[in-house]
């Protein structure tokens, strides 16, 4: 679908038209990076820095920045499956914390939608350092689709389409 | 890796309005937390980095969740700073947050409350509730553990 990643998330928003003055979303803001955008898995490489921590004594990312790129890549692994995207709000997410994030090491979170119906998506993500089979935190996060809000560019940008 | 053995008071000194000063993601976000007559009263003040969807515009839905689950600590680490309290004193390690969002959060002041509903010597379940304008009109609620001490190492 794009043939020039990895592209920033900044620069995927700009693309998208989604970057109403300049604004592209704490996911900008953090320098995210998109590595893979395919119909089964999309991949986003954040960088680390110190305003992730969450815990000085360990120099571990907060819990809450991983709810947030959960959040995102399992909405954007919703849009991605959906035969006429629309958009689409979060309606429950659950995370499961199973490891320390080590604030030293850059974050790969990937999300995958298992299941679009005609109301309701289902997806499942994930978040590691090194290794993909040891992951420090998995989400299920199910969205409505259809809601209000997201103007079309994005969901043409997402099926390659151009803007 | 083992967590140091942190006394509460290194992180909150009596004023759990200190709390997410001690936690660098939270201070960047700047969420508040302090006490009044109904317990602890925590706000994530608007500020644009907090919007998800700028087109709505809505606050993110991992923010609010974040909100959430720090609205849940902070009022666990109260609970644990009452000297009296029977529970893990250990810093809060937070297991699962599952959120269920009920209404758009729109680009204002967001407030939250928690209430626990379990603590015990290694585990507290608490619920959290965060709301705009209304508090009867709740933007979102979440569930999440915290563990609270290490096995062996019961107070």
């Amino acid at each position: 679908m794009y043939d020039d990643l990895p592209i920033s998330w900044a620069e995927f928003r700009r693309r998208s038209g989604r970057a109403p003055n300049g604004h592209t979303g704490i996911m900008g803001e953090l320098g995210a990076m998109i590595e893979c955008l395919d119909a089964d898995e999309i991949r986003v490489r954040v960088p680390c820095q110190p305003v992730m921590v969450g815990d000085t004594a360990w120099n571990a990312v907060h819990s809450g920045l991983l709810m947030i790129l959960l959040d995102s890549l399992c909405g954007i692994s919703i849009i991605q499956k959906m035969a006429a995207p629309s958009a689409i709000a979060t309606l429950d997410l659950r995370v499961d914390y199973l490891r320390a994030v080590p604030a030293d090491q850059d974050l790969y979170i990937t999300a995958n939608c298992y299941k679009i119906g005609r109301n309701v998506g289902f997806s499942r993500g994930a978040i590691y350092t090194t290794d993909p089979k040891d992951p420090a935190a998995i989400a299920n996060g199910t969205f409505m689709l259809g809601t209000a809000g997201d103007p079309p560019p994005m969901a043409a940008m997402l099926k390659g389409q151009s803007a | 890796m083992n967590h140091p053995d942190m006394a509460l008071a290194d992180v909150v000194t009596g004023d759990i309005g200190g709390l997410f000063e001690a936690i660098p993601f939270l201070r960047w976000l700047g969420l508040q937390a302090s006490k009044d007559a109904g317990g602890v009263l925590c706000t994530m003040p608007f500020a644009q980095r907090l919007i998800g969807n700028p087109f709505l515009p809505a606050l993110h839905g991992g923010m609010v969740a974040t909100f959430l689950e720090a609205t849940a600590l902070a009022v666990v680490v109260d609970a644990q700073n009452n000297p009296a309290a029977r529970c893990g004193k250990e810093i809060p390690r937070v297991i699962s947050t599952t959120v269920d969002y009920l209404r758009p959060a729109g680009p204002k002041d967001t407030y939250g409350r928690a209430e626990i509903i379990r603590l015990g010597t290694r585990l507290a379940t608490v619920v959290a509730t965060v709301w705009q304008d209304d508090m009867a009109r709740p933007v979102a609620r979440a569930n999440c553990h915290f563990l609270v001490a290490s096995a062996g190492k019961q107070t």
